[in-house]
């Protein structure tokens, strides 16, 4: 899995561009002190400079990855239950948004713990329900704290 | 002695006790559960210890520190998974001897191990952070900016075993991350891409929770097991949970052996409670007049590792209370916390802030008192926790960490950053970085570049001042050596295994 590294060390040199063209306006030196680009452009030059070390090493065959060692399985169970998550949180983030957390928890809640193979429909509204229920008490009652709140409700 | 009574007074006000008192049950809660660790618990809370603000925050978060090295133990104890890394060791006696159907002894054991290593480092933290901070009122920007590189570098090297050109790489993005937003010296804005929310910076506080506790979270969803039944002994009726004399006069010169080595190695920046224990369990071994009973129940084979890893919460304290440096990822988020609050640790912290840091150094005697009385009167409520199916634990936490995240500022944005650095820590973590040369890297970020630009200005653009400044080239001696080494020593190993082969 050594392509991994090389993909990381071309994401460093990009991201080490990246910063070289943001900072291209931006003044190195103020008044004879160093600027605003100055420190970031000291990042990117050692992002530079890591990225190829990296590429190096990896080429040199001392990689951190064993042989066949496989860092993304998509095919195997519990990487599908990570990339529904990342569905759900994505999904959590817009009702969010919208519906405000009572909402959102009630049935983000229940998503998670449908991903987490409990599929017993009861156990579902009933953990969704209590779950939401102790935090509103712990935070909103409890602590005077504000829970968030949505665009609609 | 007015400085004494003004602490004490401070420290010992209701609601102080109830934040210690209550953190260190926390602690022990989230320590007892597996896949829930110490630096998971203090991120979840540290928003909400944010809003409290003052030394009683800090108190809390003490408490939970304390509470969660020692609550990992229960579980290693008595189903032989360990609640934290840094009680990894405690399960090679600690289950054997539950399973001998002796787990209150167990127990016991590990709650007063743990409770002698918490006292004595709070007593070494007590005597050693004064002097340490007195050396350090020496420090200009030059050393204040080379303790800065010092200390993103000894943790990334130690904290990045496997590949540490990944953890420099987390390191500069950590130190990329705190340069968005408004420049501190001439306020020009910087990677903000006309974002107003992007104008104040970026608040390390949910970038922490997202890479500690919500990847972490994904992680525990990607390797549940449904099926996974553990060898159970927390059903067992738990007896005695108060040491016994012999084990006492047994164990005694054990605790004090690991307390030195858990307060030595937490004093070293980058180190942590897992190393300790590891390193305590084998010199007790070593020093034992029975090292063939290591490993099947022995009770310095409990004493040793809990000593130790508890010893290390002082030891951390020294090096982030006097130079601002943290000791290991739990330290690295009390820093974020006492300058959120607005204790800025370094040598000053002690001229400026006597009342504040005194108070903190004697609040980590009354959490570790708290931990002990919590843990002995609590351990049968403590072994259920165990019981807990995760899949109510994993929801919990998720939504743990979106309330704390919104708590910090009452802003939406804040999420979004929460579940983006949640799902990049995921991925980051697979790739083989670790999280905490990011975390410091955005802790730190602002202070090695203010001091560099500070020091450039006060010695007229003479960079050669960071190389002949003594302690500022030591320090960067230091560092410079510890990025190196895990590149270099393979090298050399793998030529002198060469040579030697070709001699043979």
């Amino acid at each position: 899995m050594k392509k991994f590294d090389y993909i990381i060390s071309a994401v460093a040199f990009c991201f080490g561009l990246v910063i070289f063209y943001v900072t291209r306006n931006v003044e190195k030196f103020y008044n004879g002190t160093p600027g605003s680009a100055f420190f970031p452009r000291i990042i990117a030059v050692v992002m530079f400079v890591v990225a190829a070390a990296l590429a190096v090493n990896t080429f040199l065959k001392r990689s951190t990855y064993k042989k066949g060692e496989v860092i993304f399985n998509f095919g195997s169970v519990g990487t599908q239950r990570v990339l529904w998550m990342f569905l759900a949180i994505i999904l959590a983030g817009i009702s969010m948004y919208f519906f405000g957390f009572i909402l959102t928890s009630l049935w983000f809640t229940a998503a998670v713990i449908f991903i987490m193979e409990e599929r017993r429909p009861l156990v579902l509204v009933v953990s969704a329900i209590l779950l939401t229920l102790v935090i509103y008490v712990i935070f909103t009652i409890g602590l005077q704290m504000y829970l968030p709140r949505g665009r609609i409700i | 002695m007015d400085i004494f009574f003004t602490v004490v007074s401070n420290l010992f006000t209701p609601f102080n006790l109830f934040l210690t008192f209550g953190g260190a049950f926390f602690g022990i809660l989230v320590g007892a559960m597996p896949g829930l660790s110490s630096v998971m618990g203090l991120s979840i809370m540290l928003p909400f210890a944010i809003r409290i603000g003052g030394v009683g925050s800090i108190l809390m978060l003490l408490g939970i520190y304390c509470g969660a090295v020692y609550g990992g133990s229960i579980t290693a104890i008595l189903i032989n998974t360990p609640g934290t890394a840094n009680s990894a060791a405690t399960c090679l006696d600690g289950h054997p001897m539950a399973l001998r159907g002796e787990a209150g002894r167990a127990i016991s054991l590990s709650t007063t191990s743990s409770l002698i290593g918490g006292l004595l480092s709070a007593v070494a933290l007590l005597f050693t952070a004064p002097l340490l901070s007195k050396f350090a009122l020496k420090f200009g920007p030059t050393e204040y900016f080379a303790l800065g590189i010092f200390g993103l570098s000894i943790v990334t090297s130690v904290s990045s075993t496997e590949n540490v050109l990944k953890g420099i790489l987390g390191a500069l993005l950590g130190l990329f991350l705190a340069e968005i937003g408004m420049d501190a010296i001439n306020g020009l804005p910087r990677f903000t891409g006309g974002s107003v929310f992007l104008l104040g910076g970026i608040n390390f506080v949910p970038v922490l929770i997202g890479l500690f506790a919500f990847s972490q979270g994904l992680i525990s969803i990607e390797e549940y097991n449904k099926n996974l039944k553990h060898e159970r002994t927390s059903q067992q009726k738990i007896k005695g949970v108060f040491p016994s004399k012999e084990d006492m006069k047994v164990c005694f010169p054990t605790y004090i052996r690991s307390s030195i080595i858990g307060i030595v190695i937490g004093i070293i920046p980058g180190t942590g409670g897992d190393i300790a224990s590891w390193v305590a369990y084998n010199e007790a071994k070593r020093w034992s007049k029975h090292p063939e009973e290591f490993g099947k129940g022995t009770p310095e084979g409990i004493a040793a590792p809990e000593a130790g890893n508890n010893a290390v919460t002082g030891g951390a304290l020294v090096p982030l209370l006097t130079l601002g440096i943290p000791g290991d990822s739990a330290t690295a988020i009390m820093l974020g916390a006492l300058m959120m609050v607005g204790i800025t640790p370094g040598p000053l912290l002690f001229v400026e802030q006597t009342e504040s840091v005194y108070t903190i150094i004697i609040g980590l005697f009354l959490a570790n008192l708290f931990m002990g009385l919590i843990g002995y009167a609590g351990v049968r409520l403590f072994a259920k926790i165990a019981d807990v199916p995760k899949w109510i634990m994993t929801p919990i936490v998720f939504l743990f960490c979106i309330v704390g995240t919104y708590a910090l500022n009452h802003t939406f944005g804040d999420i979004v950053v929460m579940f983006v650095a949640g799902i990049a820590g995921y991925v980051l973590l697979k790739l083989g970085f670790s999280v905490p040369p990011i975390i410091l890297g955005m802790i730190l970020g602002k202070t090695i570049e203010n001091n560099f630009r500070r020091a450039y200005v006060i010695y007229d653009g003479d960079f050669s001042v960071f190389f002949t400044r003594p302690i500022s080239l030591v320090l960067l001696i230091i560092a410079f050596i510890s990025l190196i080494y895990p590149l270099v020593m393979p090298i050399i190993l793998k030529k002198r295994r060469e040579k030697q082969v070709k001699e043979a």
